[in-house]
């Protein structure tokens, strides 16, 4: 085991290589010349020369990539161009919005989705099954701002049933991350319902479950005992990859409630052409990414004695 | 989509669903027989050829409506009693389904509308702004303005019918971008293997570890940021001939470079289980070049992944024209999109009388389209696979 999890961090390396060389690419070769972005239309010659210095752009490429890669090795990104505060402070102080937002909600999500996907597969073909399938293609199909519109409008504006906008940390500001997480859930619920539905229906058709229910065990032990622990590998990947993608919240509805949260913090940079920020975004979330992915494959060990890790 | 319990032919949606996609079928077979006919003298002289009659009488009976089988656009003319293929039987198994049907019927209306709006016959003047009319409410079809106004006086109705055209440029391109970058990546991953294979593993196991979202918005900003992309792109054809805006081009850029992941996976997948297959080991040992093996012996058998993955990417596509045009990176205010319609109407329902109409419409347009795209999807994932019980 741990040397499957030293030779997958090994692998890391390269991805992580690749992830700096695209972030560079990006902001660098493709993004043009920040300093003109920064100095604005009417700046001299001087004054854009005198930022390239300051922002280290006018040094060579391979030295500004070499740069960027020692910062993401110590994970020391440098100060914010506009907020002139640095980085990491910046993405500490945003955690914790967009994580009392979005664990809770993901938690209700993933839990509600597999509820109703078990109810599903168990009464597949019946009437309320194939309207929660009808429900959730058209639940999908809604544009995820229409959702936020109209939730924040009637929910909040019209009907009064939770305030509007703003935050507060926990535990005081329960309230202001009641309606994100209602309109987080209802977001994404209609895919997680139909790519769970697909697993357990899988599962459900399968010949332990006749066996269990032939020798009368009661539905409710084969469902969850049965059923849903031998179900339990694609929910472990859905669910765990998904972790590293809550940091960002759900970019919009931090937006429109506007938690200060990390997603917003990402518009907010995007508009303010704040590269630095940016990047390290980019590269935390990737790593994180690796990260998770590692822990996915080590966690289908545990769950399924069959997997050997090689 | 489960059938339903009792799987009865549906007649009338069958014959509905034909007459609607006959401009469809005819403009390609159209472009197929033009193509056949600018390659004949190649065909004659690499010794082929193909039977010009039996096509040409199997397409006007396919249009005809005599017959439902359609003509292939490459392979030889079925003889009758022939197999028909996989393709004529995957048509046939998703017209017992009137879930497939309907959404086929919405799918090819919505083409029509964004080709008749791309043409100027319908909502040609939807630019034009009424000043005395500004906010004005929905009439119906009574009234100059079905769908009400929005803050410039446009016709909200005619900018969402304009929008189709947007979303369908959006959609198409991109998806079409991604697929072929996919389904050539995964090809060439999934046939050679070895280190062409760990290469492009690497670069897209790189490319999906970058949090979706943040590298689509960086990729936009940074593209658009970027003035000799946007020089390159005034001169180009994109610009001049096909009327896209910059704000179109840049989306169809970044989500067709960003979005092939998916495609390239299966596809490589695929491919490496079908390159040790018979077929594949004839093919090689006759000695066709490795192109003619990759493209026309491997990838039809993989076909069916990449149209499926193709109409799901169209819907995505869709998705994020609407969210990044509310970020401000998407198409401009004046443009006709239902992003940028959705996004400034968001403020307008807090006007007293609150303003919903024009958000209302350029949700329902949207949900339609992809709505129909996401169920037609599923029907031809089921067609296309039979072994798939969802």
């Amino acid at each position: 085991m741990a040397a499957y999890v030293l030779r997958r961090l090994l692998y890391g390396i390269p991805i992580l290589l690749g992830i700096t060389v695209v972030t560079f690419l990006l902001f660098h070769v493709v993004g043009g010349d920040p300093a003109r972005m920064l100095a604005g239309k009417m700046a001299t010659p001087e004054k854009l020369a005198e930022i390239r210095h300051e922002l280290g752009t006018d040094r060579p490429m391979f030295e500004q990539y070499l740069e960027f890669l020692r910062q993401t090795v110590t994970f020391d990104f440098g100060r914010s161009w506009q907020e002139k505060r640095p980085v990491g402070e910046l993405i500490v102080a945003g955690l914790a919005p967009s994580l009392s937002l979005a664990v809770p909600a993901f938690f209700l999500e993933t839990v509600l989705a597999l509820a109703l996907a078990l109810y599903c597969a168990f009464y597949r073909g019946s009437f309320v099954d194939r309207s929660i399938v009808v429900a959730a293609v058209a639940g999908i199909s809604i544009p995820s701002l229409a959702y936020i519109i109209f939730g924040q409008y009637f929910l909040a504006y019209e009907w009064k049933m939770f305030p509007i906008f703003g935050y507060a940390p926990l535990p005081g500001g329960v309230a202001f991350l009641l309606l994100p997480m209602v309109i987080w859930v209802l977001l994404g619920l209609g895919s997680e319902v139909r790519f769970y539905r697909a697993v357990m229906l899988e599962e459900i058709q399968q010949d332990y479950v006749r066996t269990a229910a032939a020798k009368g065990l009661p539905t409710g032990r084969i469902l969850f005992r049965h059923v849903l622990k031998n179900a339990l590998i694609p929910v472990i990947t859905r669910v765990v990859i998904s972790i590293p993608f809550l940091m960002l919240g759900s970019l919009l509805i931090e937006l429109f409630f506007g938690i200060p949260g990390l997603g917003n913090m990402t518009v907010e940079a995007l508009n303010r052409s704040d590269f630095p920020v940016v990047k390290a975004f980019v590269v935390i979330g990737s790593v994180l990414y690796i990260l998770f992915s590692i822990l996915t494959d080590v966690l289908y060990a545990w769950a399924d004695p069959r997997v050997r890790l090689r | 989509m489960s059938a339903p319990a009792v799987a009865r032919r549906p007649a009338a949606l069958a014959t509905v669903a034909r007459v609607v996609s006959w401009p469809l079928a005819a403009f390609g077979l159209a472009l197929g027989v033009v193509a056949r006919v600018l390659l004949y003298p190649l065909h004659r002289w690499r010794g082929r050829d193909f039977d010009g009659e039996a096509y040409g009488a199997q397409a006007l009976a396919y249009l005809g409506f005599r017959s439902t089988r359609f003509p292939p656009l490459v392979a030889p003319v079925p003889a009758a009693g022939e197999s028909p293929g996989p393709w004529n039987e995957a048509r046939r198994r998703m017209c017992k389904s009137s879930v497939a049907l309907a959404s086929w019927v919405g799918t090819c209306l919505y083409l029509y509308v964004a080709v008749a709006a791309q043409l100027g016959w319908v909502a040609g003047n939807f630019g034009a702004g009424d000043r005395d009319a500004v906010f004005a409410a929905p009439t119906g079809f009574a009234g100059p303005h079905v769908l009400g106004t929005d803050q410039l006086g446009r016709d909200v109705l005619a900018l969402a019918l304009r929008g189709v055209t947007t979303a369908m440029w959006i959609g198409v391109l991109s998806a079409a971008l991604s697929s072929v970058l996919g389904t050539v990546l995964g090809a060439i991953a999934g046939y050679f293997g070895r280190w062409v294979d760990v290469a492009i593993v690497w670069l897209y196991t790189t490319l999906e570890s970058i949090p979706y979202l943040l590298l689509l918005l960086a990729f936009n900003f940074v593209l658009r940021k970027n003035e000799d992309f946007v020089e390159a792109y005034r001169t180009s054809f994109l610009a001049t001939d096909l009327k896209l805006s910059l704000g179109v081009t840049t989306i169809v850029l970044t989500l067709g470079l960003t979005s092939w992941v998916g495609v390239c996976r299966t596809v490589r997948a695929e491919f490496i289980r079908q390159r040790d297959r018979d077929y594949v080991i004839a093919a090689r040992a006759l000695g066709l070049p490795t192109r003619n093996i990759l493209f026309k012996q491997i990838l039809p058998n993989v076909f069916h992944l990449v149209l499926v993955s193709f109409s799901l990417l169209l819907v995505s596509a869709i998705k994020f024209e609407v969210i990044l045009s509310f970020l401000g990176l998407g198409l401009d205010p004046e443009e006709a999109s239902w992003g940028s319609m959705i996004s400034q109407a968001r403020l307008e329902l807090l006007r007293e009388p609150s303003v919903w109409w024009q958000l209302t419409t350029a949700t329902g347009f949207m949900f339609g389209l992809v709505l129909c795209v996401n169920l037609f999807a599923d029907a031809l994932r089921d067609a296309l696979d039979p072994r798939l019980k969802h």
